[in-house]
């Protein structure tokens, strides 16, 4: 949420570390600020003037959720290696990245997010072994003012076909 | 009648013998020393007493490494080590990014290398602009290492960690959380 920024921060974990201006959490990782959650094996808090800039959560996989707003689903991602960037409020996931939103769904080898331009760009990744990005695009309900008379009669009697739009791209 | 009363009186008196007796075997023989005064209550075990202490101990090259002070301090016979009373402590003056940890009570090992705080410690600065607060702290003055295994409190300006044991190395300013660590910071 645009306050969750605002909120305290909770953290717990098996073990911490504490090295150059950095936080290091190990085991069991659970962190939240609001609506934003992330759970991983190990989490690294990178700090500057003792304000935090970037949370790299690292697992198999690790697990990212927010709500970008009140009347919005929940983003939730996962990835081996998840970088969240507060002040660009962007979330870089790497090596099997997902991301699902009001369920649409992308993945890829490397996925960022943009919570600010709710933008998604994701890449296939430079491996040999094929990692094309995949999408499942949930379609946006069309207010009933726009939708033709017949739609309305075949929607009344038969329930709607999934007719979600899902594809592939390298 | 007389007799009667001469056998409770002996008897009596035979009880308080051997009262004092027992008193002064556990008490006093084996330190050969009475307390006479009221306010020097000495720990049986101590062959000295120094009061209102300052220490200062110089590393290889001549620099500062720690100083410390206490309100008292007494060595043990038994072991040879420095019972303190409200312990202070200053490391890592050299380097110049000291910090520093208290106590009510204290603890020099013989050789001079092992420091063990107790009840009521507080640390400053081992991590910039935090304070370390717990029931027991062992440091060793030679390494600068500094340990717990007991519950402690991480304060920092803007929230608190709490966990199970610590072990911190000045020489390469590292603090590390053992267990259960649980963390709560409010934005800044």
């Amino acid at each position: 949420l645009p306050d969750d920024r605002k909120q305290a921060i909770n953290l717990s974990s098996d073990r911490a570390i504490y090295e150059n201006n950095q936080g290091v959490y190990v085991g069991n990782v659970s962190m939240s600020q609001g609506s934003l959650k992330i759970r991983a094996d190990k989490l690294t808090i990178i700090e500057s003037d003792r304000k935090v800039e970037k949370v790299v959560a690292e697992g198999s996989p690790a697990y990212f959720e927010q709500q970008p707003r009140a009347e919005e689903g929940v983003v939730i991602a996962s990835a081996q290696r998840i970088e969240y960037s507060l002040a660009q409020e962007e979330i870089l996931l790497e090596k099997n990245a997902s991301i699902t939103h009001q369920g649409s769904k992308i993945s890829g080898d490397r996925v960022v997010y943009s919570g600010r331009k709710q933008m998604v760009i994701a890449d296939g990744g430079t491996t040999e072994k094929e990692n094309r990005v995949k999408m499942t695009l949930q379609p946006q309900a069309i207010p009933d003012s726009e939708q033709p008379e017949s739609n309305k009669a075949n929607e009344a009697s038969e329930p709607t076909p999934d007719n979600a739009l899902s594809g592939e791209l390298r | 009648m007389k007799q009667i009363k001469f056998t409770v009186f002996s008897v009596l008196s035979a009880i308080t013998a051997m009262a004092g007796t027992v008193v002064y075997l556990t008490q006093y023989s084996e330190s050969g020393k009475l307390s006479i005064v009221e306010r020097f209550e000495a720990m049986p075990d101590a062959d000295s007493h120094l009061s209102q202490v300052d220490g200062i101990k110089y590393s290889r090259d001549g620099e500062i490494a720690y100083k410390w002070r206490a309100s008292s301090a007494e060595r043990l016979i038994s072991d040879g080590s420095i019972s303190l009373q409200d312990p202070f402590y200053i490391g890592n003056i050299a380097d110049q990014r000291p910090w520093t940890a208290s106590a009510k009570a204290g603890k020099l090992s013989q050789d001079g290398e092992q420091l063990t705080l107790l009840d009521t410690v507080l640390v400053k600065d081992l991590i910039r602009q935090a304070q370390i607060s717990t029931e027991l702290l062992r440091i060793n003055l030679d390494s600068s290492e500094v340990t717990t295994d007991q519950p402690l409190t991480l304060s920092l300006r803007n929230g608190k960690t709490r966990s199970v044991g610590l072990k911190a190395s000045m020489k390469n300013e590292r603090v590390e959380l053992l267990d259960q660590v649980k963390g709560h910071y409010d934005p800044i």
